[in-house]
């Protein structure tokens, strides 16, 4: 099945092209394009610029207030936003939290927090891994006990991206000891406020302060706060999952990325290179048999099948591409990427060769991308299973 | 080889083994760094005894450099002792500083890039010379009391090697911090006056010289990376075992079992053309040697080092865990000695 596109398809792309274009600070585009590091600050005024367009949730229906895009509307809304040097959006409210409360949660919670996550009032984080629960989340330990109206919570969470930053957290705990781990799991919004939590940031491999250490010392949550039913936990962990798969190919990002490198390779004279000339285009070629997986997907949602666990294979190519050219930006600019200068990532400083000196930090950064949101080698074990049927 | 050099040789192992372990993470201050290797006696390694050297040679360097691969130490043995220092012992009229630079007392760097072209040129003088032009990314220079320079003479194609003082009039140094924390700098030559008795070389023969000082720097360099990369193998071996996941050690899983063992070859691969290149008797194969050992080392680290990321999962993302340390490393080694292709025509030049 082929993905074809209307002229109201196409109209919608020219509108969201010139509505970004229109909109988005040359100054952030700077930072986004060479790899600086971006505060709370530029994420939230750029996420108030979508908002003012209803274009923050993005991907919500109009019954939980958003724009109610179409499956191809919102592929393209993603393509182009990651044609221009957008900000990453900071998916942990719009694409977890949003759809986890207006999917299970009750009247009364859809009414208190999708408006704040909607219009960019309230940052949200992710409380899942702990230090002994990661690819294994259903080790988690965290408790949550019962008392009256509230939870007690007790432990730790790990590797919580901008929890220093965050209003909320949606975070599994351990309700039941005693059943099958998986049953024991419930989903509770803390209020990252509240008494007992400690947040302390932990650098990252490129020296940005990207996540954190939660540790709950006697935290009390409202009953109130816990989405769906209790001991249920797992089944909205798992049903966010594979709503986050669909949207990591980063396909759009990457061939902006592509583009840019090529860009780079002109500059320095190297671009008829014949060994840079091939990696580009085997990149390139990678690059859009990724896009056409993604498109054949898309084709087939539309056409009203549920792809499920196979879009794991855009996570896993996507993010093997965006790697690849993380290290093809490093090898291009070989020893300029030499210079270590913490004033220019934190964009306190200009560069005359800004596009080698964000290289490597981006290039150590990236390796996270295999290692989060379910690792490559997760992701191969459903596709192994689920797709090949091996066992 | 006779077995009193192996025997020296295994002593040195053991002596560098130890001082490494002493020296917590390369985080001692490279100045104190480099008295203990003078102490120590190993800033005599390098060169043969004609020059005043000892006569471990290349098996001696290679031990120490694996030292500073698995200590991470920023002591700038390889562009002082190696790299500046085997140019001076090739120069018979470097002898003077040459001897200082074996006691520890001259610190000399090189600022010269393996394998490229010089980016100084030096004009005649009456007195001797002038020199200008600039060299980037020169490794330690901010702790160097003199630099190693090449340079164009004048017009022609001929290179000239000079030591010039860091504090001589018209020598700029701008130092930076390499991604690993290591530091280099910015040297800049505005029409630096050097005594003619500073051009070290007499006229010709500089390609030779500098070609056997470039292959030595590249095995020195494959056994920095190689001590590193051993590191990554062993940490990401043992996180393997302990690591348990979904009720197992991570390492019980096959697919990570498959990876280990590729790292394992790679690691070896890297080894075992290090050990043959610093034990080859023929000048010719040790040179061929050197540079496989080098390019190989490149990529059996990318590999060692990506896969040691992965096997770690976040933990390895943070800033505080070794393993990102280790990857900077080879990759900063990488973009300081250049990636393999730069040297597949050295290489075939030599086989
Ligand atoms: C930058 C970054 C940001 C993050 N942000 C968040 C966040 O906001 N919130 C949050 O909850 N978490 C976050 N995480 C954590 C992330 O979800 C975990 O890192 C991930 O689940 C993997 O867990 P782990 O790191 O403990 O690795 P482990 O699960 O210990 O895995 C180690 C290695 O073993 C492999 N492995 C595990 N099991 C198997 C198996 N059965 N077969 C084969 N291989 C296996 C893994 O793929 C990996 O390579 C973040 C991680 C990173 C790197």
């Amino acid at each position: 099945m082929t993905m074809i596109f209307t002229d109201d398809d196409k109209a919608f792309s020219a509108e969201v092209r010139t509505y970004l274009s229109d909109n988005l600070p040359a100054e952030l585009a700077r930072k986004v394009r060479y790899n600086q590091r971006l505060t709370r600050d530029d994420y939230t005024s750029w996420q108030d610029v979508l908002a003012a367009r209803n274009w923050h949730a993005v991907g919500w229906p109009a019954s939980a207030g958003g724009p109610g895009l179409t499956q191809t509307q919102r592929y393209l809304f993603e393509r182009e936003y990651g044609a221009l040097s957008c900000p990453h959006p900071c998916q942990f409210g719009i694409a977890m939290a949003g759809p986890v409360i207006f999917t299970f949660g009750n009247d009364e919670q859809k009414a208190r927090f999708l408006p704040g996550i909607r219009e960019n009032k309230d940052f949200w984080c992710q409380g899942y891994s702990e230090p002994g629960a990661g690819s294994d989340l259903a080790a988690l330990k965290t408790t949550a006990v019962r008392e009256g109206d509230h939870y007690r919570v007790n432990g730790q969470k790990i590797w919580t991206t901008w929890a220093n930053w965050a209003d909320w957290m949606f975070c599994l705990v351990k309700t039941d000891l005693e059943v099958k781990p998986q049953r024991g799991i419930s989903f509770l919004l803390i209020d990252m406020r509240s008494p007992g939590i400690t947040v302390r940031p932990i650098k990252t491999i490129d020296g940005d302060e990207e996540f954190n250490e939660v540790f709950f010392n006697d935290v009390l949550v409202p009953v109130e706060n816990r989405i769906g039913e209790e001991g249920q936990g797992w089944t909205y962990a798992k049903f966010l999952l594979e709503f986050e798969r669909f949207s990591m190919s980063g396909a759009a990002r990457s061939r902006r990325v592509l583009s840019e490198i090529r860009a780079d390779a002109e500059a320095l004279g190297k671009a008829d290179d014949a060994r840079v000339a091939e990696r580009l285009t085997r990149l390139e070629i990678e690059l859009l048999a990724l896009e056409h997986m993604e498109l054949h997907l898309l084709a087939r949602s539309v056409g009203g099948e549920n792809p499920g666990p196979e879009a794991s294979k855009l996570k896993i190519r996507g993010t093997e591409i965006a790697q690849a050219l993380s290290r093809l930006r490093v090898d291009l600019h070989a020893e300029d990427c030499l210079v270590h200068s913490e004033a220019f990532l934190d964009a306190s400083e200009p560069s005359d060769n800004p596009s080698a000196m964000g290289a490597i930090a981006t290039y150590l950064n990236q390796r996270k991308l295999t290692i989060w949101g379910g690792s490559n080698e997760v992701q191969r074990m459903i596709l192994a299973k689920q797709i090949l049927e091996l066992g | 080889m006779s077995t009193n050099l192996d025997d020296e040789l295994h002593m040195l192992t053991e002596t560098v083994a130890r001082y490494v372990a002493n020296r917590s993470d390369g985080k001692a201050n490279s100045e104190d760094g480099w008295k203990e290797l003078a102490e120590l006696g190993w800033l005599y390694l390098p060169y043969p005894e004609e020059v005043g050297g000892l006569r471990l040679g290349t098996a001696g360097v290679s031990a120490v450099m694996q030292g500073h691969g698995r200590g991470l130490l920023a002591t700038p043995y390889l562009p002082f002792a190696v790299m500046a220092g085997g140019v001076l012992a090739r120069c018979p009229r470097a002898s003077q500083t040459l001897a200082a630079v074996m006691e520890g007392t001259q610190r000399v760097a090189a600022a010269f890039v393996v394998g490229a072209a010089p980016t100084q040129v030096a004009q005649a003088a009456d007195d001797g010379w002038r020199l200008a032009g600039a060299c980037d990314h020169v490794l330690a220079v901010d702790e160097a009391d003199a630099v190693l320079a090449l340079a164009r003479i004048g017009a022609s194609d001929e290179t000239g090697l000079f030591v010039v003082r860091t504090d001589a009039p018209g020598v700029t140094v701008e130092p930076h911090l390499l991604p690993d924390g290591r530091r280099a700098g910015r040297v800049g030559f505005d029409d630096v006056a050097v005594a003619a008795a500073d051009r070290l070389d007499d006229d010709g023969g500089v390609e030779t010289l500098l070609r056997e000082v470039e292959t030595e720097a590249l095995l020195a360099a494959a056994a920095d990376n190689l001590g590193a990369m051993q590191v990554l193998y062993e940490q990401t071996l043992d996180y393997a075992k302990l690591r348990r996941q979904f009720g197992r050690p991570i390492g019980s899983f096959q697919s990570l079992q498959f990876r280990l063992v590729d790292m394992w070859i790679k690691l070896d691969e890297v080894r075992s053309l290090v050990s043959s290149a610093a034990g080859a008797e023929d000048r010719q194969e040790a040179g061929a040697l050197a540079i496989a050992a080098w390019i190989q080392s490149v990529w059996s680290g990318r590999l060692i080092g990506e896969e040691a990321i992965q096997i770690h999962g976040a933990i390895a993302m943070t800033d505080e865990h070794a393993v990102g340390r280790y990857v900077k490393r080879i990759l900063v080694n990488e973009l300081v000695f250049g990636a393999p292709e730069r040297h597949f025509s050295r290489y075939r030049s030599m086989r």
